[in-house]
């Protein structure tokens, strides 16, 4: 590669002087600084890929984000983790196309299913509420906030998310035990079935069958009068886009 | 990087010159490129799409399409694919994207952790928050969005591992101490003779003979009021600076830190007179 050594504005005319003044401002501007919140920390922070991706490409980045080079040079920990973001962007640059000593994991099972099954559900869970209540709130946040547990455990149907979800008709978590239900019968096809086997069952004209055993199976945990509800809003769905419940399947 | 089938399409561009530094780029990185119609339209191609982000960085930046532009209009572009394999609902190119992404950041993971079963958990905990958070992704800068929330992991553990340690030590060190730091700020040598006249030449530029002489006076560390003056006049990049340095970015943010500080012990007023001068002056 040919990394330019020579800092790009040294190549300006010696008898034209940079002008001091937006410089000047700056470091005004940073030894005056009020001690930065927390918020503002935050909102600062979500642009660092984005900064650092400018930055890489040797956009100046002052001129770019001009706001957040202004916090950066009155945020000392802000301006150290972009910074420790940058060393490792550039580390990993550098080292692209190495390959490392030990094997790089693979995705538990578990996870690779989720992968599969979640914007489904999305879809689903949201079909399920409309049939089943009245009011209901925003699926994908509820679903992101139950999901965030994957990363320790996968989830699954335990004796505690049965009681949850038999617990949640007429109590604040009603609509959570109606996606958590969807989700648990999503998982069960993509587990249970291959890809193969679902399409086969599609061209028999059965895949009907499996799609409400798998809602029957996971209804019976949820109170008398969500059941039928469910069990319908889950399989007229399914059997709306055939082909996107072929995809749950499992590759072999 | 790792799968041979990642998708990407291979259509020849008119520049052949730009075609195959393109090709050299990804050979170095071990991207591979595999037709992939779920991404891909007709006549939509890879190499098509660098060619168009090389475009409009140029214009925008009114350079040449030098090797960092276009390494980085490669990454771009491959962090694009990957964040749309990754938002699509396809889990076959999902767990293709998850294992480009993983193997993206696992060298960075063997080196934060001694143990590789700590590494592993931290690396696929980012990959998890990544995939819950895709939405909030900007997708060219899907890999920096991914490094920022690995780091966040090793830093929330090795956090707790301090934290840990304090309950079985009979006595811990301070965090605010920086043991190596005392003989690292006294070092004022530059590693590297050429930068040196670099920077001795844009500061020559600046014209500014009492600015850094008040500097100089405050500071009585050049490195430190280099750094000041390249940073916040002449407008280089902490990461520019760096390299010239051969010094870590972090590092020179740390440094510029303790530089201001020491002003603003030292001789603030003088500065902000110095400073409002400046801004009062016409050019």
């Amino acid at each position: 590669m040919s990394e330019t050594s020579t800092p790009p504005n040294a190549s300006q005319p010696a008898d034209r002087a940079p002008n001091l003044k937006p410089g000047a401002n700056r470091l005004l501007t940073a030894l005056d600084a009020a001690p930065p919140d927390r918020r503002t920390c935050n909102r600062i922070r979500a642009a660092f890929p984005d900064m650092a991706e400018a930055e890489l490409r040797g956009e100046r980045t002052a001129q770019l984000f001009p706001t957040e080079t202004a916090h950066l040079d009155a945020c000392e920990a802000c301006a150290l983790e972009y910074g420790e973001l940058l060393d490792a962007l550039l580390e990993l640059e550098s080292i692209a196309g190495v390959t490392p000593d030990a094997p790089a994991p693979t995705l538990p099972a578990h996870m690779l299913t989720a992968l599969r099954i979640r914007r489904w559900v999305e879809t689903t869970a949201q079909r399920v509420l409309q049939k089943t209540l009245q009011n209901y709130g925003d699926v994908e946040t509820q679903l992101a906030s139950w999901l965030e547990e994957l990363a320790t455990a996968p989830l699954s149907m335990t004796p505690q998310t049965q009681q949850q979800m038999a617990l949640g008709y007429g109590g604040e978590n009603t609509e959570m035990s109606l996606i958590q239900a969807t989700w648990f019968a999503a998982q069960f096809l993509a587990e249970q079935y291959t890809v193969e086997d679902l399409r086969a069952l599609q061209v028999r004209g059965a895949l009907a069958a499996p799609v409400r055993a798998a809602a029957e199976q996971v209804a019976r945990h949820l109170p008398k009068r969500q059941r039928a509800a469910f069990i319908d809003a889950f399989v007229a769905q399914a059997m709306a886009d055939p082909a996107a419940v072929i995809e749950l399947g499992r590759a072999q | 990087m790792t799968n041979p089938i990642f998708p990407m399409d291979i259509a020849p561009l008119d520049d052949a010159e730009l075609w195959q530094r393109i090709a050299r780029e990804l050979a170095r990185r071990g991207w591979r490129l595999a037709a992939e119609p779920a991404i891909f339209a007709a006549g939509d191609s890879f190499h098509a799409r660098v060619q168009q982000r090389l475009t409009e960085w140029r214009q925008a930046q009114r350079r040449g399409p030098d090797d960092k532009l276009v390494e980085q209009a490669i990454v771009h572009e491959y962090c694009r694919l990957l964040h749309a394999a990754f938002s699509q609902g396809d889990g076959r190119l999902q767990a293709i994207a998850v294992d480009e992404t993983i193997a993206y950041g696992w060298p960075l993971a063997l080196k934060h952790y001694p143990d590789r079963k700590l590494a592993e958990a931290a690396i696929l905990r980012a990959v998890h928050k990544v995939w819950l958070n895709i939405h909030k992704v900007q997708p060219g800068s899907y890999l920096a969005y991914f490094t920022v929330t690995l780091l966040n992991e090793f830093n929330q553990d090795h956090r707790k591992q301090k934290r840990d340690d304090a309950h079985t030590q009979f006595e811990s060190l301070p965090d605010d101490v920086d043991y190596d730091d005392e003989a690292i700020s006294q070092a004022t040598e530059w590693r590297d003779p050429a930068a040196e006249e670099d920077f001795a030449e844009l500061l020559n530029q600046l014209s500014a003979p009492s600015l850094q002489q008040l500097l100089r006076d405050c500071l009585k560390n050049p490195r430190r009021e280099h750094i000041i003056l390249l940073h916040f006049f002449v407008g280089l990049n902490a990461s520019e600076i760096a390299q010239h340095l051969r010094v870590a970015v972090a590092r020179i943010h740390n440094e510029k830190f303790r530089a201001l500080n020491r002003i603003k012990e030292c001789c603030a007023e003088e500065m902000r007179r110095e400073l409002t001068l400046r801004l009062s002056l016409s050019y």
